[in-house]
């Protein structure tokens, strides 16, 4: 018996390879107003993901207010025409469901997960968030603090807390990576109320929004609910124009307009809003207005940027970081490659050898930030009690040149593949995982369908791939470094 | 027929064009069935049992080894446990640590190890390599030296990284106030523990812990039950062992009153409090599922919850602000947790507590109760979306002895509650009078607290969860201490002259009055000794004796007046032991003679002096003597008592010191019992004055 155990252990893998093909199916289409509409139905569990992806993050905030992309996120739980402050929140908690959002650099995501029998509410009350959404100076008072609390909570308390925005404030100078989604809270203060109605112009319209739900539902039921509540919205001018006759006063949409105020009074009263403007604004443009990307271009690095930061912590920690490709250039899937070799578990061999064999490091880890634009990788090390960051620099840097120099064993490349199918199937083993993968394949890569073919793109790089991404992207010459050192006590009351 | 056609035709007009009236919130389609499978389960011969929930939709598949012991003491060598934990996974006798790390990964799959179980998850492909590895570590596992010194080293990075981490050192700290030094879960490895664990420990902590004896298997995934039988007899049909010891230990009793304890945080920005309450309740215990609805109602998790719209949406302290009610077969408690910036600390508190108190004393709303029913069965539906989740389910209801269909009936249980029952929950579990208010963070900000604690003194304890000493090393011995403080109190250049002065004394009287704080009236009080060793003390109200004590050196105890309460005590011969090694004049020349143990605990500042503080300790009581650092004389002296599983502290400052026969004897003393307070001062001390022998007997 014993004997047997031993074999099966040292015979290498199992030879039950079976193909385990498992497609996620899913149906797409756009609207008449530009939304973008995912739909995957899996009927084993009565729950429905309900997402919408806005494809605006930090990037697209205007300089002088940062943080204001992230800041909306949290005003967009406030309220709308038909849902009072702090309500928004409440019909999803009543009805058993869960729901949250977050914002990148990228985008701004939303959604609810609710049992399957409330995806109507889930489609409603995202539909009011898209047309409707509403804000009062109380609301914006409260979310302004909130926030400050969560960048306190979230950076200012955690040991090595400013390390991102310390880095991304160093390796971009000309493009809006320069600054994280959490932002200035100065900017945050000097709000005005036309930042917000500009950015909900700009950016919450359908043309940049992709709805994408999985879950226990009929896709035809979906679908005629995403008639009633999303085709219905119109898009461009109109749209504006719409939520104008909503928000405003009737003499200053008669004003804005060029209509008389009797008029615009007069349909109003005989009919709803969402009756009333479609003859108002007849003459009205409903031609989607494209939507405002940066365009900025950063030159490379010129050299070695360095910078030391004293903070509460009690071990010394280093951050050296790179510029990166775009996550949808082929690149990119190489440099994902190298990094799982680097830190992918604990075979991995920052961890073999800077970890475990030479004792410099608690912790080893690296990280490619996966943007839209070319963005930054990182890898840091928190030093062992007594090991000086030179040491561990050069026990780092080691690493990192033997993949410049020799190619991975066959072996290593085997594993990395196996991680990255292993990987595959664990995130995408909740609905609220599919359907933010099916947002993000589509947002970012035009394919929403990469859900079942990105395996392949990891396949295609070959072992020389990783070494060329290894020399083109993580060269010491340019490169930041960032050295954290525990504050002395005397510094503390400064 | 024409009905019929006109009747389409409105349809087909109106119906096209409908608007939609979005001001109408959807209704809610038929609720959908719940349906949670049974997981399979069966013994195996070396005592395992094995529960299998299968589920083909992804092809993953993984194997959780669960020990079926719950947690030791660890005292001295605390973080054993998981030291070993972390340890586990070290290589085996048939594969270095480096051959398997590279096998796992290789595999794609993930692995981890804990002081009672070892987790193995991958691609269903590779079953029979995983539970192989799980068997190979299981029974093979070899702990190796040198990775035994290397996770010590990263360890005591870790321990030194835990004084940053306000959450970890707030969560060390509530553990250690709420379970008890004496309990496992109040244990937390400190830097000393770690040095005290050594490979021996380890190697024998996992043996007598690891055994197919009791313990469980779950497996969970793309795997049939005729398979994983085939498999497990493979590779852990023969892994025998013995039955190990569970646990066993004492749970601390519930203090009286509420305590503020804090941890400090250099350069703290914001605070994080926790304010937590023991439960008298086990797993599976009827009122549980209507607790955690009260709780869910309190701060659980919803925006809606109160903790959450008070103290987020309401006054915007933080950026969350949530409770959670812990309960496990070891121990159970409430507690809530958020992080506030410094300057609203204690109005963050405020709060808090307002919201407990709030909760038992009024009844909750129907809307609440529906929201917090709706939010429970919301998140029980979802978990059910992990497999993981059914596997948990059947090893829960042989963990815990639940009814077997306990689960099954999750959702009947949540609906059936009322507000009432949520009413009498909060009211019997949420003890708020006595609460532990956990606070970490800025030092500056630790007085504004003081209000909230009971004695009105802010406990400070360290990252582990360790009362902070706050002691500096001393640079002289425990009895040069003693030494210098006989010869200062009796204003002397040696020993002998001291012992001289001392021993000229035969008796002597002292007349005291003592004033309560905040009370109109005084009492007298009057102590008489005598040598070789009586002694008695008198406590007279409008010249009536309300309370004597008394000792002979043989017996002695304790007499109050009906008016006082009306007892007769009488010292057990353990307490007339102790009274005769601490009696005298000045207890302190004896303490060789007497056998009394004493040992010196550093320098300590109090109220910006520095004392060395001497310890003594009898069988109920730790006594703690502060001797000023520039003068050696007694200043200050401090007593925990323990009776019938209650403790008592009690202190007292010596000030104004004046010669009586070459002797400098306290004449105003500052007492605290509790919380209350009295001022002494002395009137007269008599020297060898006769005093009557009845004044030391009953």
């Amino acid at each position: 018996m014993r004997k047997t155990a031993a074999m099966l252990l040292f015979s290498g893998v199992s030879t039950l390879s079976l193909a385990q093909e498992k497609e996620i199916k899913f149906t797409e289409y756009d609207l008449d107003n530009g939304m973008h509409v995912i739909l995957h139905q899996d009927n084993s569990n009565p729950i429905v993901a309900v997402s919408i992806m806005y494809h605006v993050g930090s990037k697209n905030e205007n300089p002088e207010r940062t943080g204001f992309a992230h800041f909306f996120e949290h005003l967009m739980f406030e309220g709308s025409q038909n849902i009072d402050r702090g309500e928004f929140s409440r019909l999803v908690e009543m009805n058993g469901g869960v729901l949250n959002a977050n914002t990148s650099q990228d985008r701004t995501y939303y959604y609810e997960i609710l049992p399957s029998n409330q995806l109507e509410l889930g489609l409603w009350l995202e539909s009011e968030r898209l047309l409707h959404a509403k804000v009062d100076s109380v609301g914006i008072e409260t979310q302004r603090e909130v926030v400050k609390e969560e960048k306190r909570q979230r950076i200012d308390n955690q040991p090595y807390g400013s390390f991102m925005a310390k880095a991304f404030s160093m390796m971009f100078q000309e493009h809006p990576y320069q600054w994280t989604p959490i932002g200035s809270m100065e900017h945050l203060d000097a709000a005005q109320e036309e930042d917000y109605i500009n950015f909900y112009k700009t950016f919450y319209v359908p043309n940049n929004a992709t709805l994408s739900i999985a879950g226990d539902i009929s896709i035809e039921e979906t679908k005629a609910l995403i008639e009633k509540y999303f085709a219905s919205i119109p898009s461009g001018e109109k749209l504006n124009a719409y939520r104008d006759l909503v928000n405003l006063p009737a003499n200053k949409v008669a004003e804005k307009y060029k209509l008389k105020e009797k008029k615009i009074k007069k349909a109003l009263a005989k009919t709803p809003a969402e009756v009333a403007y479609k003859k108002l604004f007849k003459n009205v443009s409903e031609t989607q207005i494209p939507i405002p990307q940066p365009t900025q271009v950063e030159a490379p690095l010129s050299g070695v940027l360095t910078d030391t930061v004293y903070d509460n912590i009690q071990l010394p920690a280093l951050f050296a970081c790179y510029r990166m490709p775009a996550q949808n250039s082929p690149d990119f899937y190489s440099v994902q490659m190298m990094n799982e070799i680097l830190s992918g578990g604990s075979s991995s061999r920052l961890n073999k050898s800077v970890v475990e064999k030479d004792q410099l490091a608690m912790t080893m880890f690296s990280f490619p930030f996966p943007l839209e634009h070319p963005g930054m990788a990182l890898i840091l090390g928190i030093a062992n009690s007594g090991v000086s960051l030179d040491k561990l620099q050069q026990g780092m840097d080691k690493e990192v040149a033997r993949l410049q120099t020799e190619l991975i064993s066959d072996a290593e490349y085997e594993k990395i593949q196996n991680s990255f199918e292993s990987n595959f199937y664990s995130s995408n083993s909740t609905m609220a995982g599919i359907a933010e993968a099916l947002a993000n394949n589509y947002v970012y890569f035009g394919n929403t369908n990469l859900i079942n073919n990105e395996l392949e793109k990891y396949k295609k790089v070959t072992k020389e791939d990783i070494r060329q991404a290894a020399i083109k992207y993580f060269t010491p010459e340019r490169r930041i470094l960032l050295y954290y050192l525990p504050k002395e006590n005397n510094e503390e009351e400064k | 027929m024409k009905n019929i056609l006109l009747y389409t035709f409105i349809m087909a007009a109106f119906g096209l064009q409908a608007q939609i009236d979005r001001s109408v919130r959807p209704q809610a389609s038929k609720a959908p069935a719940v349906n949670i499978p049974d997981s399979e389960i069966f013994d195996l011969d070396n005592g395992m049992t094995v529960i299998l929930s299968k589920n083909d939709k992804i092809p993953r598949v993984s194997f959780n080894l669960v020990m079926g012991t719950d947690p030791m003491l660890e005292g001295e060598k605390s973080g054993l446990a998981d030291f070993a934990g972390s340890m586990i996974l070290s290589g085996t006798k048939n594969l270095s640590k480096d051959e398997l790390d590279f096998k796992i990964d290789y595999m794609g799959a993930n692995i981890s190890a804990s002081s009672s179980s070892i987790y193995v998850s991958g691609l269903s492909k590779y079953d029979l390599d995983l539970i192989a590895i799980l068997a190979e570590i299981v029974k093979n596992a070899n702990f190796p030296e040198s990775e035994f010194d290397r996770i010590k080293k990263q360890s005591a990075s870790a321990l030194t990284m835990t004084k940053s981490d306000a959450n970890t050192m707030a969560s060390n700290i509530t553990n250690s106030v709420v379970f008890g030094k004496k309990h496992p879960r109040g244990e937390s490895m400190t830097e000393e523990t770690l040095e005290a664990i050594t490979l021996a420990d380890v190697k024998n902590y996992f043996h007598s812990k690891f055994t197919p004896r009791n313990s469980y298997l779950v497996v969970v995934g793309d795997i049939d039950a005729a398979r994983l039988q085939e498999l497990i007899k493979n590779t852990l049909g023969d892994w025998t062992g013995k039955v190990t010891e569970s646990g066993k230990y004492v749970v601390k009793p519930n203090q009286k009153g509420s305590r503020v304890i804090f941890g400090k945080k250099a350069g703290a920005v914001q605070s994080v409090i926790q304010v937590a309450i023991p439960l008298n309740i086990t797993p599976g215990h009827p009122d549980e599922i209507k607790v955690k609805l009260m709780n869910q109602i309190l701060g659980g998790g919803t925006f809606e919850a109160r903790l959450m719209q008070n103290l987020r949406e309401d006054k915007a302290y933080t950026y969350g602000c949530y409770s959670g009610v812990s309960i496990a077969r070891t121990g159970s408690y409430f507690y809530t947790s958020g992080s506030f910036r410094n300057e609203v600390t204690d109005s963050a508190v405020t709060q808090i507590l307002s919201e407990i108190r709030t909760i038992t004393e009024n009844p909750v709303t129907e809307e609440e109760l529906q929201l917090a029913k709706a939010s429970m069965s919301g998140s029980f539906v979802r978990a059910l979306e992990r497999p993981q989740t059914i596997a948990d389910f059947a090893l829960s209801i042989f963990r815990n002895k639940l009814d077997k269909d306990y689960y099954k009936n999750y959702l009947k249980m949540i609906e059936e509650t009322t507000i009432s029952d949520i009413n009498k929950m909060a009211e019997s579990y949420l003890d708020y009078e006595n609460a532990y208010i956990v606070v970490v963070g800025n030092e500056k900000i630790a007085e504004n607290l003081l209000p909230f604690d009971q004695n009105g003194k802010i406990e400070y304890y360290d990252a582990f969860g360790n009362p902070e000493t706050g002691f500096k090393k001393a640079d002289i011995s425990a009895e040069k201490v003693i030494e210098n403080y006989i010869l200062a109190v009796t204003q002397s250049k040696t020993r002998k002259e001291a012992e001289q002065k001392i021993g000229k004394i035969k008796s002597m009287t002292q007349v005291m009055t003592a004033t309560p704080s905040g009370a109109p009236v005084s009492f007298d009080m009057y102590t008489y000794l005598k040598t070789p060793s009586s002694e008695a003390m008198e406590v007279l109200f409008n010249g009536q004796v309300m309370q004597r004590t008394f000792f002979n050196g043989k017996a002695g105890g304790m007499e109050s007046s009906p008016m006082a309460g009306g007892q007769s005590i009488e010292y057990s011969d353990e307490e007339v032991a102790e009274k005769k090694k601490t009696i005298g004049l000045i207890p302190e020349v004896n303490y060789s003679k007497h056998e009394v143990e004493f040992k010196l605990l550093g320098i300590k500042k109090e109220m910006g002096k520095d004392y060395y503080v001497i310890e003594t300790s009898t069988s109920n009581s730790v006594t703690q003597d502060y001797y000023s650092v520039s003068t050696f004389q007694k200043e200050r002296s401090s007593s925990v008592t323990t009776m019938e599983g209650e403790t008592s502290s009690s202190s007292v400052e010596y000030r104004k010191f004046n010669e009586v026969n070459g002797i400098l004897f306290p004449h105003e003393l500052s007492q605290m019992a509790g919380s209350m307070s009295l001022l002494v001062e002395v009137k007269s001390i008599e020297i060898n004055k006769s005093i009557d022998d009845k004044k030391f007997v009953k």
